[in-house]
């Protein structure tokens, strides 16, 4: 007997079946629960995934729109459709060759989920970058569940500097990670700069990106 | 029947009124430094809640901030929105931090959080002396109405800015830092912000976990910091001055904060028996410079810590002289 796969098991695999189900690559089955699961935990993780988006938007100097965003009720709409079809498709109770209706209901599920995300970073600012990298960036791995501020490569901006340590003197010699003291240096420099009033966001911002580059 | 067509003057004062408001609007979106200081007001007296992505090179972290200022004192909650979970709240000038989890690999420090307003652009005047601030334009920023302004340094001793600010509450939208070549070093943005409304008090508590806490100095109370006369900066960009002073312990003479009015720059003295050479590291727009100086038998650390180019931190930890023992 065949073992369907838990399409929305863990949260390790979880960003792989976002991309799957985006690239219309899982079975009926698998689509089903896939967004019966993201109708459930919609907020966290539509929320989660509009941040990563918009951040690569950010990085990548485009504009996402600044506004809050409220997913969840939507995609359970698009669920709560998409079940009116499945009651019907019960009733004709009839197996069809190629796409089910079932089936069309979940790509048109998926693709007002993509058209959702995409106007809510493209909204009051026509940007078709911006557009294509929702579309694609399913694609390129897991975006919702990335750990670490450390950008993939694909989304690394152009001006990405990397860090540099360099023994006075000495030219040009690059180090995987920055020896203690100066990261300790550049810490303390942010909280003396905070700690003077002088700063509040910027010197936080800094000494928290400091944990990732470390 | 012909009719009349009349005129009031008060018709005649609308049609003129309406046809200068785009004069006015231009003239009071051409000077800056009203925009600035309305940036500072808007940061301290707003309540807003919003994401912003602060990144530099390929490294980014997303953080959500809280502030309201309803009752007169100020409340502010920083929390990192990626692992970790490090929270700092602010109230008044009382800041609780709530540390790391243990073994999220993030570093202990915690730094105070504070409005932008009690130091950076405290005299938005004093800025015209080392930049050339200019508002360049009205564009769209992330779907609001937004003035650019650009601030370009009148030396190549520091870096430039450009800021977008949110052209109906002035709030900052967005912030670039560039060096010389345009290279972009640091990238500030909200890609989420809400402006007026309430916070729930429950949305200010901690996470649960270790915390610590700090009073935010008073820099004119550190600045009344009796200079212990180990050292002194021998060369500074025009335009910058002293803002603060730490006290000298033991092993270390002190540290001193500079600024221009918006770059800053931290100079730490202190004995070390560790390195012997200077090292120099970057991370986004933050350079460390340091360089050791032997003397009578004793070796000194100075470092040079700043959102400088590197070439002024190190003319600057160059110019470090030790006091005769």
């Amino acid at each position: 007997m065949n073992e369907q796969p838990d399409a929305a098991a863990t949260p390790v695999n979880r960003g792989e079946m976002l991309s799957r189900l985006m690239d219309d690559d899982l079975t009926e089955f698998e689509a089903r629960r896939m967004l019966a699961d993201l109708a459930e935990n919609a907020a966290e993780d539509l929320a989660t995934w509009h941040r990563f988006h918009a951040i690569g938007a950010v990085l990548r100097g485009e504009q996402p729109a600044v506004g809050a965003l409220d997913l969840s009720a939507r995609v359970r709409d698009a669920v709560a459709s998409e079940s009116a079809h499945e009651v019907q498709e019960a009733a004709i109770a009839e197996p069809r060759s190629g796409r089910s209706w079932g089936g069309l209901a979940i790509a048109a599920s998926v693709a007002l989920m993509a058209v959702f995300l995409v106007r809510s970073i493209d909204s009051g600012n026509s940007n078709d970058a911006a557009t294509e990298t929702v579309a694609q960036a399913p694609a390129q791995g897991a975006p919702a569940r990335q750990p670490t501020g450390t950008l993939a490569a694909s989304q690394a901006p152009a001006t990405g500097q990397p860090v540099i340590i360099r023994a006075n003197g000495i030219e040009n010699v690059q180090v995987d990670r920055r020896p203690p003291q100066p990261h300790l240096y550049l810490v303390r420099h942010a909280e003396f700069s905070s700690f003077a009033g002088s700063g509040g966001m910027m010197p936080y911002a800094r000494v928290a990106s400091s944990d990732s580059a470390e | 029947m012909r009719s009349q067509a009349r005129i009031s003057p008060i018709s005649v004062r609308l049609v003129l009124a309406l046809c200068l408001l785009p004069v006015f609007a231009q003239a009071e979106s051409q000077d800056p430094l009203p925009w600035l200081q309305r940036m500072m007001d808007a940061f301290r007296e707003n309540t807003y809640q919003g994401t912003f992505v602060y990144a530099h090179g390929d490294h980014f972290r997303t953080l959500r901030v809280l502030h309201e200022n309803g009752t007169g004192q100020e409340r502010e909650k920083l929390t990192e929105m990626e692992g970790g979970m490090r929270e700092v709240l602010r109230v008044g000038d009382m800041v609780t931090c709530r540390l790391p989890e243990e073994g999220s690999g993030k570093s202990s420090y915690c730094p105070h959080t504070g409005p932008f307003s009690r130091a950076l652009f405290q005299d938005v005047d004093r800025l015209s002396g080392s930049y050339r601030v200019a508002v360049t334009g009205q564009e769209r920023v992330a779907g609001r109405d937004a003035v650019a302004i650009s601030i370009e340094p009148q030396d190549a001793y520091r870096y430039s800015y450009q800021l977008w600010l949110d052209r109906e509450s002035a709030m900052l939208l967005r912030c670039l830092l560039k060096n010389a070549d345009g290279e972009v070093l640091e990238r500030f943005q909200f890609t989420e912000l809400t402006i007026g409304g309430t916070i729930p008090d429950e949305a200010f508590e901690l996470g649960a976990g270790e915390t610590s806490h700090h009073h935010l100095g008073d820099p004119d109370a550190l600045m009344a910091v009796q200079d212990d006369g180990l050292w002194q900066v021998g060369w500074m960009p025009d335009g910058f001055s002293p803002v603060m002073k730490m006290p000298a312990h033991a092993a270390r003479s002190g540290a001193r904060l500079f600024t221009d009015g918006l770059a800053l720059v931290s100079v730490f003295v202190e004995r070390t028996e560790g390195p012997t050479a200077g090292e120099t590291a970057r991370m986004g727009a933050t350079v460390a410079v340091s360089r050791v100086i032997a003397q009578a038998g004793d070796r000194w650390l100075v470092t040079v810590v700043g959102e400088v180019p590197e070439r002024t931190a190190q003319k600057m930890a160059e110019s470090v002289v030790l006091a005769a023992r």
